[in-house]
């Protein structure tokens, strides 16, 4: 576990319900709600899930642009968590983010040159070469872009120009870890390619980290070298990608895998269909929280959580289900 | 595909060295605003009106404290008979007294301008920052700033002016005493701030879940950075628009409490000027009134105009700028 360079241990964000005149909380929404997981140096994790289930709050609580309820999260052995003002600003300066909106993550009263050289002026790192204009002329031609750009405003670029620019501002501080936060479920899907080609090419040349979310799949089978399935704020299955996509456990995962559209006839298989919806994060059920809709459901399923364990056989597959333990 | 190729296309050309120095040269939301607003004519001359009241109101001022007794400084002097029409001696006539009009308006320049510029200067330091703060930190210290406002705006317009008249009046700050104008343009301010403090507090609220806000946390902005650098360049035309627009209440504001008396009722303002003239215009006197809010109309126009270029090119979306790369 030693050349992890995140590890997220239990971590839990709950947002209180406040209601009435004097904002007391009369309750919590478990948007996360004890995950845990470890990337290694230079691999890439994806996190996958459908809308609602935690993933962005996941990476919002690792860099703590939203305050997590419990747990713990070590990145290069500091606590994230439990650090003060002065790391969590170090900290920051080698965890860097990708945004979902390339329309809402770019300031639109900034130029280009601006937004990605602010996080320089702010770090004042004395470690990049040359002047702050080169460097950001560099960072543009890194991720595609003419350097003579450097003056214009992101309105006058497309979706997927916009996004290499917050590829170039996340790159600004020569971070090790990059938090994507479904960097390209915004753009369509010859975009999607550019963009990430271009991140691949960037782990490969920079040495980079990624964690990655994503409810598209087949992005992330694409993508990452480890995968972890998120339903109600919990990771139902987590295995390395090419185990996951050929031999999916959790009921869960099966439902989501046999949902990817197949172009070949001989490749598609049975279609498994959920019956029911997500149930209420405010109200969820009791026991395994896919209970409700799970074909194998019986017994514990419905009275106590499932924990994620490594099942026999299949050596770095885990899963939380009662019935595959 | 094809803006793939395009961008690769572009990549292997080095930057000339002149287009990256000349684009290190202005790069600023507020010095490309500038050089946008110089190319738009119409407010290049509203600006130059603007600027010849300010200059007028500035002179006034300084002939004032240096005791010059020149042109509109000369306005209690008798000219002519009372209520003489325009002429070729009197250009806009004269009053009940028999003073000239054009001197009036002239010397009124100065009261106007004053209140304007007082009263914005301290609703914007006011409202502004408590608007910003209310917006991004919510919570209790959002609760204490509504609930501040909204007993402000609660109380009547004039008798809340009034009050801080009164209270302020012959009042010291900072060493500097207060006379009955100074507590006026003072309490202007001080009521008019609520308006401003309203609107960019939800446009705060509104961008401050934004990406953009969160990308700057990520790479650890401060708050203070947030809210001036990243914030407020996104909500401040409405400043601009609101003050555009709020100028004449500010006019009118100085004019009822001059009525009331609270002003400085025994010198010239265009307010003291249109209130005359309700009794002068069954006479058939309208020279007073009509030199008094043609002065009014001409500021507030270009005021209008030019707020508005001036928002429009504070907004990159808003221009079409061929000159990007001059």
């Amino acid at each position: 576990m030693s050349d992890e360079l995140l590890a997220v241990d239990n971590l839990k964000t709950y947002y209180p319900i406040k209601k009435g005149l004097l904002r007391r909380t009369i309750g919590q929404v478990k948007a996360v709600d004890g995950i845990s997981f470890g990337i290694e140096k230079g691999r890439t994790l994806g996190l996958v899930g459908e809308s609602g289930c935690g993933k962005t709050t996941v990476a919002r609580s690792i860099v703590r642009l939203v305050p997590a309820t419990a747990g713990k999260v070590v990145f290069e052995q500091t606590d994230v968590l439990s650090a003060d003002r002065e790391d969590l600003r170090r900290l920051r300066s080698r965890i860097s983010l990708i945004f979902q909106d390339p329309y809402s993550s770019l300031n639109p009263r900034m130029t280009i040159g601006n937004i990605i050289g602010e996080p320089l002026k702010i770090q004042k790192t004395q470690r990049h070469r040359g002047t702050y204009f080169e460097q950001v002329a560099v960072l543009l031609s890194k991720v595609g872009l003419s350097p003579g750009h450097i003056n214009r405003y992101p309105h006058e670029f497309s979706g997927g120009q916009r996004q290499r620019i917050g590829v170039a501002r996340a790159l600004a501080l020569e971070p090790k870890l990059i938090i994507c936060d479904e960097p390209v479920s915004a753009l369509d899907v010859s975009i999607q390619s550019q963009i990430l080609n271009l991140l691949k090419d960037l782990q490969e040349e920079l040495g980079l980290t990624f964690l990655f979310i994503a409810h598209d799949l087949a992005v992330v089978e694409f993508f990452c070298d480890v995968v972890a399935v998120m339903y109600m704020g919990r990771i139902v299955e987590r295995a390395a990608a090419e185990e996951l996509y050929r031999n999916p456990l959790h009921p869960y995962t099966r439902a989501l895998i046999s949902a990817i559209p197949q172009v070949e006839q001989s490749q598609r298989g049975q279609r498994t269909i959920l019956g029911g919806e997500v149930p209420s994060a405010l109200n969820p059920p009791t026991g395994c929280a896919f209970g409700p809709r799970c074909p194998l459901a019986a017994g514990d399923c419905l009275e106590q959580t499932p924990m994620l364990k490594e099942k026999s056989n299949y050596k770095g597959h885990f899963v939380a289900c009662w019935q595959l333990i | 595909m094809s803006e793939h190729q395009q961008i690769m296309k572009e990549v292997p050309q080095p930057v000339p060295k002149g287009r990256l120095r000349r684009a290190q040269s202005s790069r600023s939301l507020w010095a490309d605003g500038l050089r946008r607003l110089r190319r738009h004519k119409l407010a290049m001359v509203c600006s130059a009106v603007i600027v010849l009241y300010f200059l007028l109101a500035g002179s006034i001022h300084l002939a004032e404290l240096c005791g010059w007794r020149v042109g509109p400084m000369l306005w209690a002097e008798q000219v002519g008979q009372s209520y003489e029409p325009p002429s070729s001696t009197n250009l806009l006539g004269t009053d009940i007294f028999g003073q000239s009009v054009l001197r009036k308006t002239l010397y009124g320049a100065k009261i106007s301008i004053t209140v304007v510029l007082c009263a914005s200067l301290v609703s914007i330091a006011i409202g502004v920052p408590l608007g910003a703060v209310a917006g991004y930190f919510r919570g209790f210290v959002d609760e204490i700033i509504v609930w501040i406002y909204s007993t402000l705006s609660s109380i009547p317009y004039i008798l809340l002016i009034l009050a801080f008249a009164v209270v302020l009046r012959d009042k010291s700050l900072l060493g500097y005493k207060l006379t009955g104008i100074t507590a006026v343009y003072l309490a202007i301010g001080l009521t008019s701030w609520v308006g401003i403090c309203r609107l960019i507090r939800g446009e705060v609220i509104k961008h401050k879940d934004r990406e953009y806000v969160l990308a700057a946390m990520s790479y650890g902005c401060s708050r203070r950075r947030i809210i001036f650098k990243h914030l407020l360049p996104n909500v401040f035309h409405l400043v601009i628009i609101d003050f555009s627009l709020r100028f004449v209440a500010f006019i009118h504001a100085e004019v009822i409490l001059s009525f009331l008396g609270l002003g400085e009722a025994d010198r010239p303002s265009w307010g003291a000027m249109i209130n005359d003239a309700r009794i002068e215009l069954s006479r058939g006197v309208w020279w007073q009134m009509v030199a008094a809010t043609a002065a009014i109309f001409l500021l507030s126009l270009a005021l209008n105009i030019f707020g508005d270029a001036l928002r429009d090119s504070l907004d990159p979306k808003l221009t079409n700028d061929q000159n990007k790369y001059e």
